[in-house]
């Protein structure tokens, strides 16, 4: 996904403006200018402070950007180096909430950014989550109230009674295994399936959830192979 | 150094504080030096299960704010010389205690007893925290059913994901109606077990005794004939390291079921 101009209001320091890094800067002033023009008076006498990420600018550079920002009757009032204030302080926040969470498990495990399968090798309990972009294998059980939620499969060798949500940035091909499958509720991709309410003809044997039909169905793993 | 344990639960109404009641007077009827802990500040109960209300005179946070030394804060039991309880402050609340001051109270209390066991408040917030600031053990009381047996899980999980490294977790299933076991309608303690994944200190059976000895201030484990006081005093000699058989909660319609089996009356 290509990244674009970010307009925000704050507060207190009016307007911020946030230059993605990935564009040259010819094409980003182009960008800029159509943007306010689309605005049209939208944003008239308003203050904004320009972030431009990591890049660095020019003394001309500088007054490009000031020159756009006249041109739509707006005030410049800083050029500020740095990303997003509110995308970096989302990221640290949901870092501390999820170390808070995860009790003896290291914060920087659960937010691996790789694709690799992480593994866990503990029982999850009530309360405590693992997340990861990637596949989770899980050596112990899920118990109700705990969740796991990976970007690829979940794999729990032991019994999953708690919250598993597979493929959780979309992939609806990305399935739920466990030796014993009891989950409070499941979720693949953007499907919500949940237990039956009279729990009965449990199987004893280990099962797979994926999404066939946009449903999510059990079957054992031999029944799985695509 | 004595032993600092904890009884806590997450839910309220299992019996927390009947188990400290018992547990501790059973401890110090075994000849063991102890002191009984009321970690519930605001709510305190332990006293008047004790039946010690009125000696109060200091409580845990005069002690901890310096108002008064630990010795004159001890009150001696009615009958056995070697328990001591510190009661909590009721006109208090929870966070006016810290954690740091919990952890050196503790240690100063298991400097001079053999076993201090502390009364943990319900819930997981500031209260608990304190509470299992300086405790080693862990005895969480569950009784069996799902919305308790959820708690004590996430319990458990609080108690392990501490820096520090301490002792396991131990639970006690409490009020267990052994007929209703038998018919199926209660959890099974196995699967409990099972989900919680912990070693099993006791097993209590329900028993009206504990409501008749809470409201007289004189714990059950006094009563030769109350199952969960005997229940109490195995739990007791279990954590001076004694192996002691888990009670069998049959009642007398089963023994008389055994005994059928046994001279080949029953079929089943």
């Amino acid at each position: 996904m290509r990244q674009d101009i970010v307009i925000r209001g704050t507060t207190r320091t009016g307007l911020v403006i946030l230059l993605p890094d990935d564009l040259e800067f010819g094409v980003l002033i182009q960008r800029l200018r159509e943007k306010l023009a689309q605005a049209g008076r939208f944003f008239q006498g308003a203050e904004a402070t320009v972030q431009v990420g990591s890049r660095a600018l020019s003394a001309s550079d500088q007054d490009a950007i000031a020159r756009i920002l006249d041109e739509a009757d707006m005030a410049l009032r800083t050029v500020t180096k740095g990303g997003d204030p509110v995308a970096e302080a989302q990221a640290a926040l949901k870092a501390a909430e999820q170390s808070r969470h995860s009790g003896t498990l290291p914060a920087a495990a659960l937010l691996a950014e790789s694709e690799t399968a992480m593994v866990v090798t503990r029982t999850l309990r009530s309360g405590q989550s693992v997340r990861h972009q990637g596949d989770i294998i899980v050596l112990g059980d899920i118990n109700p109230g705990a969740e796991v939620v990976a970007s690829g499969h979940i794999v729990v060798m032991g019994a999953l009674r708690g919250v598993a949500h597979a493929g959780c940035t979309g992939n609806t091909g990305a399935f739920v295994a466990a030796i014993k499958l009891r989950p409070t509720q499941l979720r693949i991709a953007h499907v919500i399936g949940r237990a039956p309410d009279e729990q009965d003809n449990l199987q004893t044997v280990p099962e797979v959830a994926r999404v066939r039909d946009g449903m999510i169905v059990l079957e054992t793993p031999t029944e799985s192979k695509r | 150094m004595g032993q600092v344990i904890v009884v806590t639960s997450g839910k309220g109404g299992v019996g927390k504080t009947t188990t400290t009641a018992n547990l501790g007077t059973a401890l110090a009827q075994l000849g063991n030096k102890v002191v009984l802990l009321d970690a519930d500040i605001g709510l305190r109960n332990l006293d008047v299960v004790m039946g010690l209300e009125n000696r109060i005179v200091y409580d845990l946070v005069d002690v901890i704010e310096g108002n008064a030394r630990l010795k004159q804060a001890l009150i001696k039991d009615k009958r056995l010389d070697t328990l001591y309880l510190l009661a909590a402050a009721q006109t208090r609340e929870k966070k006016d205690v810290k954690p740091q001051q919990m952890r050196e109270l503790t240690e100063q209390l298991a400097r001079e007893f053999d076993y201090v066991v502390l009364d943990c408040p319900a819930g997981i917030e500031d209260g608990f925290k304190n509470a299992i600031a300086g405790a080693q053990k862990a005895i969480i009381v569950c009784n069996p059913e799902v919305s308790s047996v959820r708690d004590a899980d996430r319990v458990i999980g609080l108690w392990d994901a501490q820096p520090e490294s301490k002792g396991p977790a131990m639970l006690i299933v409490n009020r267990v109606r052994p007929k209703m076991v038998a018919r199926g309608d209660m959890l099974e303690i196995d699967d409990m077990l099972e989900m919680l994944a912990v070693d099993l200190l006791g097993i209590v059976p329900e028993d009206e005794h504990i409501i008749v000895s809470t409201n007289r201030g004189e714990p059950a484990v006094y009563h030769t004939e109350s199952k969960a006081g005997k229940a109490y005093q195995n739990i007791a000699r279990r954590l001076t390291g004694e192996q002691v058989p888990i009670m069998q909660l049959q009642d007398d319609e089963s023994i008389w079921a055994k005994f059928k089996r046994i001279v080949g009356l029953s079929r089943g």
